[in-house]
């Protein structure tokens, strides 16, 4: 029997050809690029060969050097080249001074920025950099232009964080599709969706951060219950460690500057001996001895006791007992010591999936993912549902914290809450909104202040102002505010605390498309033919769909009516005629988008013998 | 046909009967049925405002969502729909045998850090606490489908009494077990 074809609501159901989608790890210590070819995602490697791409970046008198060329300079020009910038994204001065990092600190508010010699730069404007180079290689390998990408992100990272995130993807000139927590991506590199239901542990240990995370997966579903980590704990305390060790054996002392960096690489190559070695040799000065598995097992365990207390935690946080975990994914270049799977093993009383080369799942699995969402893939019905890491709540009297939206809640979600005035009269209202679990608003972090206007003038305690948070699919927050007793619209004006405003954004990109050469009109000019087209030709499959069956005859011509009026528009070059048509069809189009959103929630409940036939049917 | 329509009921969005009685696997089911057809993820392709639309309708299944898997926000939903005033800080009642018993085991829970075996009389503590739970929500079942709202509220206040308890609980255990 051949079956119906009904697209998704809001994809065009024409054939279409395959496009460019790449998947990012943009990393602390290295970023990657990958993507999906044939059916395999892989990595993509850099002119020089190498897949990891040091996340460094050098401002030169020149120019801009990214990666290995950039950390081979670190020593001579370190004012210059900075690296770890993962750490501040979404961060103050006071969050970089905490960092020690050895740069040259503009003193202010708001974003960090750091003097080099290229001028002032933030860490979003260094991260663009990075993802401005993954994207090269991209293009070079694809041999093309870039349609879209997935950037990773930790699961924990605050809105500040992941909005500075988009905001260097956009100063990149990237579409991105999607912000992508790293667990989720590495579950997604082994394929786990498409397993049976179950709940998994990403167990992620880095060069200084360890993660923890505890996935859901359910039929294409995927959600993340729970989060953990120590943001000071990775490979590079392990070698400490050894150095430690070897100071106390050797009954030495550190030294100087020079030799401590010696001490610290030999314990670094000791580690990653004893991978396979049951002993490796080690030395300081005239010393000489041995570091047997068993010796490095006993001094791993204290570092390893905090992965496991934080994967208890989170396990706790999740509401489950380790035997309820179904797979554990390993992340990160230090969980190929012997002892980390030993214990993480015990734990969890299974063996951990050790497969795909760590340092590369999450990139790996970002493209899978990058692959879905621009459409390669269609029919697949992998959806991601991800929980917001922190709660967002507001300030009130006395600088204490309300909650507003708690942790751990999935997303996207919309809050709405009600304020009143303090005063008669009162026209205005300052809204201070913060991120985090603590009661003093000073311990969390601040997100962003909204100064609220247009209050209609009422005595004190009558405005009903109802402020509704939202947060999107890739965790970010957006506020409206309306009066209710009189319906007015207060205006919202966002001060993000570490972060860039729209200005700002728009002022470097206008910076980088000068030194780019490009004509800026017409490149915007062209964005918005291509962003009508796409308008256009979705409305036109959504009319033959579902037109007769949801609009009267009458509501059917105004659409038409207002489509062809944007049909001649696009075909001239009048920029703000174009905007202006793009607005009005969206507006002569709500009521049908709402009905078939309405009518496809209805048939998604209604139809399911349907689902059950196509599912017999493959 | 406005998006309203499902804001005024989460039981006609999940197409169930407007009962305390859910089929939680069959809510967990139908949730995941419109997150597939709402989820913003699902209008990539698709112009600024439908994506709006789309974070917006997927904002309310979840919230939708985690209302009627909650028995205690269930229960305080239906007492909205119902038009009850749902101020539960104010809502006073008078049953001392219910105060007593949530004393007894604020207490033991108290005197859980001292205990020689904690992981056994935090369990045991546990099964209790469920215990009285249940009973309460058999309570609100009664007077609900009774139509008696004043008990049933009272019934709802007692169970965010129980629901507290129940967080409490959660962060002794985190401080008992030590992780």
């Amino acid at each position: 029997m051949a079956l119906l074809q009904i697209s998704e609501p809001g994809q065009t159901p024409a054939p279409h050809s395959r496009k460019r989608a790449v998947g990012i790890d943009l990393g602390t210590t290295n970023s990657l690029v990958a993507t999906v070819r044939g059916a395999l995602a892989e990595t993509l490697p850099g002119a020089d060969g190498q897949h990891l791409l040091p996340s460094v970046v050098r401002y030169t008198d020149s120019g801009v050097e990214v990666g290995q060329a950039a950390l081979a300079a670190a020593g001579q020009d370190p004012l210059n080249t900075l690296s770890s910038i993962k750490r501040l994204m979404g961060r103050g001065v006071v969050d970089a001074e905490a960092e020690r990092l050895p740069y040259d600190i503009v003193p202010g508010e708001g974003l960090v920025r750091f003097q080099t010699r290229s001028g002032a730069k933030t860490p979003v404007e260094v991260s663009a950099e990075i993802l401005r180079a993954l994207v090269q290689r991209a293009r070079a390998s694809l041999g093309g232009d870039i349609d879209g990408v997935v950037i990773t992100v930790p699961a924990y990272f605050d809105d500040a964080q992941r909005q500075a995130t988009k905001d260097a993807a956009r100063l990149a000139d990237l579409n991105v599709l999607r912000l992508l927590n790293e667990p989720t991506a590495a579950a997604l590199a082994y394929g786990l969706d498409r397993s049976a239901t179950g709940d998994i542990v990403v167990f992620d240990l880095g060069g200084g951060t360890f993660d923890v995370s505890i996935l859901r997966l359910s039929k294409g579903v995927f959600e993340v219950l729970s989060t953990g980590g120590d943001t000071a704990l990775g490979g590079d305390d392990f070698d400490r460690a050894i150095a430690d060790w070897v100071l106390a054996a050797s009954g030495q002392a550190v030294g100087d500057a020079m030799r401590q960096r010696g001490l610290m690489t030999m314990a670094r190559a000791a580690k990653e001996a004893l991978t396979d070695a049951a002993e490796t040799a080690v030395s300081l000065g005239d010393w000489r001895g041995q570091l047997t598995r068993a010796r490095f097992d006993a001094i791993a365990d204290p570092l390893i006791d905090r992965c496991i207390k934080a994967c208890k935690r989170a396990l706790r946080d999740a509401k489950l007992k380790p035997a309820a975990i179904q797979e554990v994914v390993m992340v990160g270049g230090s969980t190929r010591v012997p002892r980390v799977r030993e214990r993480v093993a015990d734990v969890f009383g299974r063996e951990p999936l050790i497969d795909i080369d760590p340092d590369r799942v999450v990139a790996i699995g970002a493209a899978l993912q990058a692959d879905v969402l621009i459409g390669n893939k269609s029919g697949d019905d992998m959806l991601l549902l991800d929980v917001i890491p922190l709660s967002l709540g507001l300030e009130t009297m006395g600088g204490l914290t309300e909650k507003v939206i708690p942790r751990n809640t999935t997303i996207p979600v919309t809050v709405a809450q009600e304020f009143t005035t303090y005063q008669d009269g009162q026209v205005a209202m300052a809204i201070h909104v913060v991120q985090g679990e603590r009661e003093l608003v000073d311990d969390c972090r601040s997100l962003a202040r909204f100064e609220l206007r247009g209050i209609p003038p009422m005595v004190a305690g009558a405005a009903r102002i109802r402020v509704t948070f939202q947060v999107d699919a890739d965790g970010l927050l957006s506020v409206t505010a309306r009066e209710q007793t009189q319906g007015v619209e207060a205006s919202v004006q966002v001060k993000p605390s570490y972060g860039l405003s729209d200005e700002a954004i728009a002022g470097m990109l206008r910076d980088s498309f000068a030194c780019a050469g490009e004509d800026k009109q017409l490149r915007s000019l062209r964005e918005k033919q291509v962003e009508a087209q796409g308008l256009l030709q979705t409305l036109a499959n959504a009319l033959q769909a579902d037109g007769e069956r949801l609009l009267t005859e009458e509501e059917q011509r105004e659409l038409l009516a207002a489509m062809e009026a944007l049909h001649k528009a696009v075909a001239g070059n009048d920029l703000q005629a174009i905007s202006a048509h793009i607005e009005a069809l969206g507006q002569a189009s709500e009521t049908f988008a709402n009905r078939r959103m309405d009518d496809s929630i209805r048939s998604a409940l209604a139809g399911r013998h349907i689902d059950q036939l196509q599912s017999e049917e493959h | 046909m406005q998006p309203t329509d499902f804001q005024q009921d989460y039981f006609s969005l999940f197409q169930f009967e407007r009962s305390f009685d859910v089929d939680t696997d069959e809510l967990t089911a139908r949730y995941r049925r419109l997150q597939q057809r709402t989820h913003p993820d699902r209008y990539r392709g698709a112009g600024e405002r439908e994506r709006r639309l789309a974070v917006q309708y997927s904002a309310l299944v979840n919230e939708a969502y985690e209302t009627l898997g909650s028995p205690v926000r269930r229960a305080q939903y239906l007492l909205r729909l119902a038009g009850v005033d749902a101020s539960f800080e104010n809502t006073s009642f008078n049953d001392p045998a219910f105060l007593m018993e949530q004393m007894m085991l604020r207490e033991q829970l108290a005197e859980l850090k001292q205990s020689a075996a904690p992981e056994q009389d935090l369990d045991a503590l546990a099964e209790r606490l469920a215990g009285v739970t249940t009973a309460q929500l058999d309570a609100f079942r009664r007077h609900y489908s009774a139509g008696d709202y004043a008990a049933a509220t009272k019934s709802v206040a007692k169970l965010q009494f129980l629901d507290k308890l129940s967080q409490d609980m959660a962060h002794m255990e985190g401080d008992i077990l030590d992780y």
